[in-house]
């Protein structure tokens, strides 16, 4: 049965930093161990880096004087600036 | 500095700080009797929201203001804790709400905005409080941009239902 290099050294407790020799048949074989690069940290939430939602209404403005309103002509809203067709060429 | 004092002609810009400003509330309605509210008046300070290019071209009429509040009152109300205020709202982390130091020179106090509650004003409302010297200051550019910039966040925010997971 032929297996990978990779599956064989699977099965072996290695660590790193050291190197391992062995022989294999007329063959010298040597495994130098080196630690990879580490995996992503877990990332928990900074709290400092989080936005917060107000958890209180800021008082609304003082009742003053309370008057009787009278009936008004509707706002109308601000004409707008449309550009004509030849500011867009 | 974060304020400068603009003369009373100058024209009305973003980040005006102006006393005086009438506020309207509906303080009482009934549906049978739709157009005749009771309508109560205060006055506050306020600073002006509107885009300064929006009012340099004066395609506005009406100008978009928020409530500035005495942090100091908002504390002894009970209503924010110092360590909020001095913390999170300071450092601008607080949706809705924006800090602005103080300077005694020009007889400011530490003050909380509220983007939450705005009103709009007829623009010759505000002119007519320039012009009458109730504009105690301006927020000057870099800080001007920074509490604009807030001030959209605030309402170009979306919220998730629930932060992502994590490994």
């Amino acid at each position: 049965m032929a297996i990978s290099l990779a599956d064989a050294l699977q099965q072996v407790n290695l660590e790193a930093g050291r190197v391992y020799q062995c022989r294999v048949g007329a063959l010298l074989v040597e495994v130098r161990v080196e630690a990879g690069e580490p995996g992503p940290l877990p990332a928990p939430i900074e709290p400092s880096d989080v936005m917060l939602d107000p958890w209180i209404d800021l008082p609304a403005p003082r009742p003053g004087k309370v008057l009787d309103a009278t009936p008004a002509a509707p706002v109308l809203p601000d004409a707008p600036v449309i550009p004509g067709d030849h500011a867009l060429q | 500095m974060i304020y400068s004092i603009p003369s009373p002609d100058d024209p009305i810009d973003q980040g005006d700080l102006v006393d005086g400003c009438p506020i309207l509330q509906i303080a009482h309605f009934d549906p049978q009797l739709p157009d005749s509210p009771r309508v109560a008046c205060s006055t506050h300070r306020v600073v002006v929201l509107t885009q300064t290019c929006d009012l340099a071209n004066q395609k506005t009429q009406r100008v978009v203001v928020a409530i500035v509040h005495s942090a100091q009152l908002l504390v002894a109300q009970k209503i924010v804790r110092a360590s909020d205020v001095r913390g999170p709202i300071r450092a601008g982390r607080v949706f809705g709400w924006y800090f602005l130091p103080a300077a005694a020179e020009l007889g400011l106090e530490e003050s909380i905005v509220d983007f939450r509650q705005l009103f709009t004003i007829p623009v010759d409302v505000i002119r007519k409080l320039t012009a009458a010297g109730r504009r105690q200051a301006r927020v000057q550019p870099l800080y001007r941009e920074h509490l604009a910039k807030h001030f959209s966040d605030t309402y170009s925010r979306i919220g998730l239902p629930e932060p992502f997971e994590t490994q």
